[in-house]
């Protein structure tokens, strides 16, 4: 019985390893999947309350920038973005840290941050435009929500009994306090995937337009801090949490050529910028 | 199942042969002992009659296949599956063309299991029933020619084993996974079987009592490698390995005798009238397990319909057993998006040869079973509820009468439904 057990094994191995065909995963879906795809309400109060969450702990590792004038302005200019975004269901909030490096983070559920640094290296507002548009676009593409497979419960009669049987109740908490962590790990440490930092990018350069601010600022900016974040973080020992500039510079190049905005002259909003500038 | 059928033989051999009554029935354990594939874990793999190994992608698949669970489709799952289960078996023509009847019921949550995504592979950790019985019977015969006017039996028996343990799967190739579970195993068995007969005017009404109590409790590992392998698009290989190993057994029988029949012939030395008569042994032998090769294939038709079968293959691991081959095989079809369909057959032969004609106190079953399954599941986007029912048929031979050559044809019926629930989130 042994040698059956190990000749059943062996030839397992041996087809396994001697076919090189490859194969995706996908006809494994069942047709229930497809009710998964579709958003319901209780999808976007779970993202808020994750992005909440996530909100928290940010703040809970920086202080607010209590700077009254420049936050409104702040928000002022993210809000305006956000009306023209894909997602009018979600209430933005843009908050400054008081932080002197460079860097802007964005929580699910319509939660961003940018630090002080970030904006003290600024030249005009299309470029504060082009930083928060970066970070609608995580919220508005979801990269945080898909990553962590974040869902909100439904509340008809099925799942209710569902719920119930499966006592699901005491893990899903677990769950979503692990993914949290997780959670604030990639935002603060890891860094999204590249290609959700190139989706960004893309998304904000169009939104930028969109609303009327210069699509070129975001490449500017970039440039700009390129040299200024390569010694913060070389200062700091962190792992860089975007993707090379020079990658990113490229690839918005690429973009707004694509897109017919490299000829597009729209204002930077440097005068109104100047008033709230930091020094 | 040998196990305690083997500890029974080893004590009684001693016992029985200057302690029972040549008519008493042998005091069996549970049936269930002499199959392995007595319990279907989760709600698919129910449905699909436990036809699973090469689809394993929920939590259930950390028992038919830990490997399957990298291709879960959402991250985190929880399921879990209550089974209301009954069985009949009855031994036909035993005392006076009497037949002697052993049903069991028994409501069991027999699983319960959670995946989540850890680092690049999946952690899952899950707790299975994968046997259960619980017999609660008494029985009378009357008139019976060779034994006087009335033969009482009473039986009791509660026999559960559990496993509970962590799982961890990871992707090696793009169409290669591995996976592996480590449960560790608990059962324990309680059983009080009682049987008296009262001897008519005639026989100055005698009477003759036996008792036999006793206990089991085994603790073990039972690792469960799994591998899953899809060589081409829509066709799905899965291979599991098991091994349970015994790390402590404690077996104990308490017999206990009283009468007033005198025949020295066919009562033995250690049942003497005017005494009550008791012998309490212990047993901490370790019973082998067999080594258990699960091969498994699956055809995904297109996402409404879905294909699977899988073979058990099973070591002997003394004589008492024989090696054997268990198969199974499944088909689920969605109606719609939110319905599914599943039903599927599966057989549960006797992991015992057949019975030797002319061969006393073999104090086996040789009992073969065939089962079919059905169940329906209904899916909300993030959770699912299905309901199931599945019925086993079977027939064999028994020996259960100590100390007599004949054999009794048994019929064997089963059923149990479940309710089962899935949330993913």
């Amino acid at each position: 019985m042994r040698n059956t057990s190990t000749f059943v094994l062996l030839s397992f191995l041996i087809l396994t390893f001697s076919s090189a065909i490859p194969a995706g995963e996908n006809f494994r879906s069942r047709a229930h999947h497809e009710n998964t795809n579709t958003d319901i309400s209780e999808d976007i109060d779970a993202e808020i309350k994750f992005g909440k969450t996530i909100a928290a702990r940010i703040l809970g590792q920086f202080s607010l920038y209590q700077n009254e004038n420049l936050t409104h302005y702040v928000n002022l200019v993210g809000k305006s973005l956000a009306s023209y975004s894909s997602r009018d269901e979600i209430e933005y909030h843009f908050a400054v840290l008081d932080a002197d490096f460079i860097n802007a983070y964005s929580a699910p559920g319509g939660y961003v941050f940018i630090t002080k640094g970030a904006i003290k290296a600024m030249k005009d507002e299309s470029e504060l435009a082009a930083v928060l548009a970066h970070e609608i676009a995580h919220i508005t593409e979801k990269h945080i929500v898909k990553e962590f497979k974040i869902k909100g419960k439904e509340k008809s009669a099925s799942a209710g009994i569902s719920q119930i049987l499966g006592s699901s109740q005491s893990s899903t908490q677990v769950l979503f306090a692990q993914a949290v962590d997780n959670a604030v790990n990639l935002l603060m440490k890891e860094g999204f995937k590249q290609k959700d930092e190139f989706e960004s990018d893309n998304v904000a350069l169009m939104l930028l337009a969109a609303t009327g601010y210069d699509p070129h600022a975001m490449h500017r900016y970039l440039k700009r801090i390129k040299k200024l974040t390569a010694k913060e973080e070389k200062k700091s020992g962190q792992k860089p949490t975007h993707p090379p500039t020079s990658k990113r510079l490229k690839a918005l190049k690429t973009i707004a050529k694509e897109e017919g905005l490299q000829k597009l002259k729209l204002p930077r909003g440097k005068k109104r910028f100047a008033k709230y500038a930091l020094k | 199942m040998l196990l305690n059928n083997r500890y029974l033989v080893n004590t009684l051999k001693v016992v029985f042969k200057s302690f029972t009554f040549y008519i008493l029935l042998i005091p069996f354990v549970s049936a269930d002992d002499y199959h392995y594939n007595n319990m279907l874990i989760g709600d698919r793999a129910s449905g699909l009659a436990g036809a699973y190994s090469a689809i394993a992608d929920d939590p259930s698949g950390l028992y038919y296949n830990p490997a399957g669970i990298v291709y879960a489709t959402t991250s985190n799952i929880s399921a879990n599956m209550n089974a209301f289960n009954i069985s009949q078996t009855k031994y036909k023509k035993v005392l006076g063309g009497q037949d002697w009847v052993r049903t069991s019921s028994a409501l069991v949550p027999n699983f319960f299991g959670i995946t989540q995504p850890l680092g690049s592979g999946s952690l899952g950790f899950s707790y299975t029933v994968t046997d259960s019985t619980l017999e609660d019977q008494d029985q009378t015969f009357n008139d019976i020619p060779s034994a006087g006017t009335k033969f009482t039996i009473n039986f009791n028996n509660q026999d559960t084993t559990n496993n509970v343990g962590p799982s961890y799967a990871k992707k090696i190739t793009d169409n290669f996974s591995v996976g592996l579970t480590l449960y560790g195993y608990y059962r324990t068995q309680e059983q009080i079987f009682s049987q008296s007969f009262d001897f008519p005017a005639s026989e100055d009404d005698k009477y003759h009592w036996e008792n036999i109590y006793t206990s089991l409790t085994e603790i073990g590992v039972k690792p469960i490698f799994g591998m899953m392998y899809t060589p081409v698009e829509k066709i799905s290989l899965g291979l599991t390995l098991t091994q349970t190993v015994l790390l402590h057994s404690d077996y104990k029988i308490q017999m206990s005798c009283a009468t007033t029949y005198i025949d020295t012939a066919v009562q033995g030395a250690l049942c003497q009238p005017s005494a009550f008569n008791r012998i309490i042994s212990t047993n901490n032998e370790k019973r082998d397990f067999p080594f258990t090769i699960n091969l498994g294939a699956a055809y995904f038709a297109n996402n409404k319909l879905l294909l699977t079968s899988s073979a058990w293959i099973y070591e002997a691991i003394n004589k008492t057993s024989s090696p054997l081959v268990n198969v199974a095989a499944g088909l689920e079809y969605y109606i719609s998006g939110k319905l599914a369909i599943r039903m599927g057959g599966f057989t549960n032969f006797a992991n015992t040869p057949k019975l030797t004609p002319k061969a006393i106190n073999e104090y086996n079953e040789h009992i073969n079973i065939i089962g079919g399954t059905m169940s329906f599941t209904h899916f909300t986007r993030a959770s699912s509820i299905s309901f199931g029912a599945a019925a086993t048929l079977g027939e064999g031979d028994a020996q259960v009468i100590g100390g007599a050559t004949t054999i009794q044809e048994v019929e064997y019926m089963g059923a149990s439904i479940f309710i089962s629930a899935s949330n993913s989130f």
